[in-house]
């Protein structure tokens, strides 16, 4: 019984342990598949694979020795300065640096040829020296090459970004209008920025971020420093300013909205619909005087249209830390705590913050406009990434981001 | 006067040594049994109480023999109360040896000896100690940490081993208490009153050997960056020492890089790869098997050609983040977890192996080092060769103002870096035969030129110091013979043997000759060639000089037994004295 049990309980607390996927495994031969043509166009062209994949490798750091790619680099600033030279301040050595910064510049380009041909010419002679590549082999090269450039393209990629992050504010934000705030700001930074710093220094500087962009130090230090509130601020700074929101007033009460959301209003027969809404209010005067007059004139309505009016609005929250508790405070340039969707002009979708649904309730409407539900009616949260962008309704270590809906509806007579 | 104190001296070292002899043999034999008793016998206790109420030394070796036969299970507390026992036995012995003899001299060493000893003290006088034979683990427990005084025994003696605590103790007993701190240990004043204020560290073994063995654990790190370091400058890893060139370099040209460059590795090297390592960048690059083609800077750099592998350089760290690489990763940390911890500790051992080693190396260097500089030092600053060392102070002293005169004109950056970038291109294997070489061969036809040069040279200098002179004193001493005024030639001495010299009252001979051919300078002088031995006529003045009080006739002091005169001869000071 005994033994019975416990080997029981073992096979309970026996668990296994899930594998991550292979994406690179074996894969079937592709000599038979592939035709003799292809076959042999790749194999001519190896030698040229071999080359870019180590120039992709080279401008990635991708090479365990960080040294000799920091050689080339300090090669490559030499020989920059070799034509774009540094401004020093006067000095009586001025002469003898002139001179050294000339042979160095030259010294350091020519060290940079040489590697290059010295390294095609071994490559060349390697390749002859051993056996020819299979066709698998070049497969693998060709996806090399194919996964550092697909690396590449998403590293470079700030379009993509920058579309993802004004998503925050504009649900649908044309391509048009944040090229042009871009070309704006650009410009005007340029131009701040070339005031104080020469050509020449703006050159080298843009050569050697090139250069470093797409090492994991820097993404990394890139994705540090986006980790900062006063990062993000600066980098939304101009869409901040150049929002129409931010010359009106900052929370919007009912007077406003009602306006603003008129569009989705929807007209239905009086005669057939009030009574429904009537029934079961009971207490205000102005709704016992309608239901009176609803008694007592029923032919004269019987024409007229009731508008009615659902109102939605936003509860946002932002989770600041990985398991950390929702927070009520969001980011200065995102859709805010309580906010309310509003079609613009063009067609787009905007949010703008409103007062909280309780405050909503508590004012006092304007002409005509009545509350149909006592209550605001709330939804479930919707869990989203840091960009708004909905993941599902439970929260899991991805979601950064949750709303809800409140809604309660208005009728006009 | 000073004969009687250095006899009574020297008396009470002896006693104080042979008491040191034979109290520390017992508590040796005393331990020796404890620590057989704790490995082997169950049955000790009686053999041990035998042995300490016998008191004898040798009687306790065969109760060790007998009881090792024995192998049955004991309990610690008992174990430790024998231990306990044997040490309070011999303390009780010590004192009883200590009664008897009567070495008052060193009260000191007699109160406070061994374990049980110092313990007693707390109790005010040896026969209330009674009462602790019970108690015994408690006040061993007092003794090595002053923790609780009920804490069990076992964890204490698991950290530190019964006979380092014995050597611990040992030493503390012999060397004095606190020493002194090293920048007072010149000066002897300081000395009593650091003692006295008691903030003086104590020399400990257990302390030190401990120290020693965490270093050589945690030295590996130092002994890496040594490492490393050796290999930059050997070119054994071309690369790392070209950029380490370039960034001295930086540093030369802006000094503000030596704070930069330690925060940048702090960041990059350390903070950056941490976060990588936790948010990955989503870089899942498919490593390749061959690569071909190589690195200009690899094949000038290094001896032999094609020693690496160009590939192995390439793409074999960079892929951590691949999925592969990460299941690998982690079935090698669940088996290591699953494994037993034999290979670590082999590892461990092995590491720790390598450290001593290292530290043996480094210290021995460092002693090279040490005689090195010292022996340039003697050679340079002695005047052994005068003219050598004279050529170096005219060297030294050139430099000197040439430099100050130089330093305003001098671009520090560039001398520095081009220097560096020099002196590693000269030392990296390849190239410096090759520049010797081409040296050499640029200074083949120069030698004969510098040796008529260096013959021109020997006569730039002249040496003419007037040399030293002084007077040395020979004593001829004549012993009295059967006849009143009748002397007899003694010896030629350098004492004056007057009645109370030491050797006079020993009734010994003063060291002496019988010719004064044999009497010799002192070392480093030699006699002057042009002066004879000269009597010294003005005995007076010597005579009164030593404060001596016996007659004088001309030339000659008179006791009842020896007169004798003085000889002066004048003597000049070698140009090479003995180093």
């Amino acid at each position: 019984m005994d033994t019975n049990s416990k080997t029981k309980v073992q096979t309970e607390n026996k668990k296994i342990k899930a594998k991550f996927i292979h994406n690179h495994g074996q894969k079937p031969s592709l000599i038979q598949i592939t035709p003799p043509m292809i076959s042999s166009t790749l194999f001519h062209a190896y030698p040229l694979l071999l080359i870019f994949d180590n120039a992709l490798a080279n401008i990635m750091w991708l090479s365990d020795d960080k040294c000799l790619t920091f050689i080339y680099l300090t090669s490559i600033w030499l020989t920059i300065s070799f034509f774009i030279p540094v401004e020093t301040e006067a000095s009586h050595f001025l002469p003898f640096t002139k001179i050294l910064r000339l042979w160095l510049g030259i010294i350091s380009g020519a060290f940079l040829f040489l590697s290059f041909m010295y390294y095609i010419v071994s490559l060349i002679a390697s390749l002859r020296d051993t056996e020819p590549p299979t066709l698998d082999e070049i497969v693998v090269l060709l996806e090399s090459v194919l996964d550092k450039l697909e690396v590449l393209r998403n590293e470079l990629n700030v379009w993509k970004k920058l579309k993802l992050s004004f998503d925050g504010v504009n649900k649908e934000c044309s391509g048009k209008r944040l090229f042009c705030r871009l070309f704006l700001f650009g410009t005007i930074f340029q131009i701040i920025i070339m005031r104080y710093i020469s050509p020449g220094t703006y050159t080298r500087f843009f050569i050697i971020t090139g250069l470093i962009y797409n090492t994991s130090s820097f993404q990394a230090t890139l994705r540090l420093l986006w980790r900062f509130t006063a990062v993000r601020n600066f980098y939304y700074l101009g869409i901040e300013s150049f929002k129409i929101s931010s010359f009106l007033p900052k929370h919007l009460k009912m007077e406003q909205i009602i306006p603003l959301s008129q569009g989705r209003a929807i007209t239905v027969p009086l005669v057939e619909v009030l009574p429904k809404l009537l029934r079961d209010k009971k207490g205000d005067d102005h709704i016992h005087i309608l239901q009176l007059l609803l008694n007592e004139q029923k032919d004269n309505f019987g024409n007229e249209d009731l508008k009615i009016l659902e109102i939605e609005v936003y509860e946002n929250q932002r989770r600041w830390y990985q398991n950390k508790n929702w927070s009520t405070k969001l980011l200065p340039y995102e859709r805010q705590n309580y906010c309310i969707e509003i079609k613009n002009t063009d067609g787009t979708l905007t949010m703008r913050s409103c007062l909280p649904p309780d405050g909503l309730g508590e004012e006092e409407l304007p002409n005509n406009w009545h509350w149909i539900n006592d209550n605001w009616d709330g939804t479930d949260w919707i869990y989203s990434d840091s960009a708004w962008k909905e993941i599902g309704q439970y929260s899991s270590l991805e979601s950064f981001t949750r709303s809800r809906k409140w809604k309660r509806r208005l009728f006009h007579l | 006067m000073s004969e009687t104190s250095s006899s009574r001296r020297s008396a009470s070292k002896d006693a104080v040594k042979s008491y040191f002899a034979g109290k520390y043999n017992k508590v040796l034999d005393s331990i020796l049994e404890a620590e057989a008793a704790i490995s082997k016998s169950p049955t000790v206790a009686e053999d041990l109480s035998g042995s300490s109420s016998s008191g004898n030394s040798e009687m306790s070796h065969p109760s060790l023999t007998a009881s090792s036969a024995t192998s049955q299970g004991i309990s610690k507390k008992e174990l430790l109360q024998q231990i306990a026992g044997s040490l309070f036995s011999t303390s009780i012995e010590r004192l009883k040896t200590a009664h008897s003899s009567e070495v008052s001299s060193t009260p000191e060493y007699s109160v406070n000896d061994s374990y049980g000893e110092q313990e007693c003290r707390e109790c005010d006088g040896v026969f209330k100690c009674s009462a602790h034979f019970e108690g015994a683990p408690e006040y061993y427990d007092d003794e090595t940490e002053s923790g609780p005084a009920l804490e069990p025994m076992t964890s204490n003696s698991e950290k530190d081993p019964f006979i380092d605590v014995f050597l611990d103790k040992l030493i503390s007993r012999l060397v004095p208490e606190k020493l002194p701190e090293r920048e007072h240990f010149s000066s002897k004043t300081t000395i009593e009153h650091d003692l006295d204020t008691g903030r003086v560290p104590v020399f400990s073994a257990t302390t030190l050997g401990s120290n020693f063995k965490k270093l050589s654990k945690k030295m590996g790190s130092i002994f890496e960056l040594q490492d490393s370091i050796v290999r930059l400058l050997t070119w054994r890893n071309p690369t790392g020492t070209v950029t380490s060139l370039i960034l001295f370099t930086l540093i030369c040209f802006n000094p503000m890089y030596l704070v930069i460059l330690p925060i940048f590795r702090f960041v990059y090297g350390i903070v950056v790869p941490g976060y990588v390592r936790k948010h990955p960048l989503q870089r899942s690059i498919y490593p390749l098997k061959r690569n071909h083609g190589s690195s200009l800077l690899y094949d000038v750099c290094y001896e032999g050609k094609n020693e690496y592998s160009y590939g192995q350089q390439f793409f074999s760290k960079s892929f951590m983040d691949t999925l592969e690489s990460r299941n690998q990763e982690i079935d090698e940390i669940s088996e290591l977890d699953k494994r037993t911890e034999n290979t670590g500790e082999l590892k461990q051992g092995m590491k720790v192996l390598i450290n001593l080693r290292d530290m043996q190396n480094m210290t021995s260097g460092t002693l090279h080092v040490i005689e090195a500089i010292n022996s340039f030092l003697r050679k340079s600053s002695s005047f052994q060769n005068e003219e050598c060392s004279t050529k170096r102070f005219f060297t030294g002293f050139l430099l000197i103002v040439f430099l100050k005169i130089l330093s305003p004109f001098v671009n520090w950056s560039y001398v520095c870096s081009i220097f560096a970038w020099c002196l590693l291109i000269y030392m990296h294997p390849r190239a410096h035969p090759k520049i010797i070489s081409f040296f050499k061969t640029g200074t083949m036809g120069k030698e004969y030129k510098n040796l008529k040069k260096r013959e021109h040279q020997a006569l730039n200098m002249i040496f003419d110091e007037q040399p030293e002179t002084k007077f040395i004193e020979i004593f001829e001493i004549y012993k009295k013979a059967l006849l009143p005024n009748d002397w007899k030639f003694f010896r030629y001495s350098n004492r004056i043997f007057d009645p109370q010299d030491p050797y006079r009252r020993a009734q010994q001979f003063p060291p002496g000759v019988d010719s004064l051919a044999d009497v010799i300078p002192p070392t480093g002088w030699s006699f002057d060639p042009n002066f004879e031995w000269k009597i010294d006529n003005d005995v007076d003045r010597w005579v009164v000089e030593r404060g001596l009080n016996l007659p004088i006739t001309g030339e000659f002091l008179f006791d009842p037994m020896f007169k004798r005169r003085r000889l002066i001869h004048r003597v000049i000071k070698n140009a090479t004295p003995v180093a």
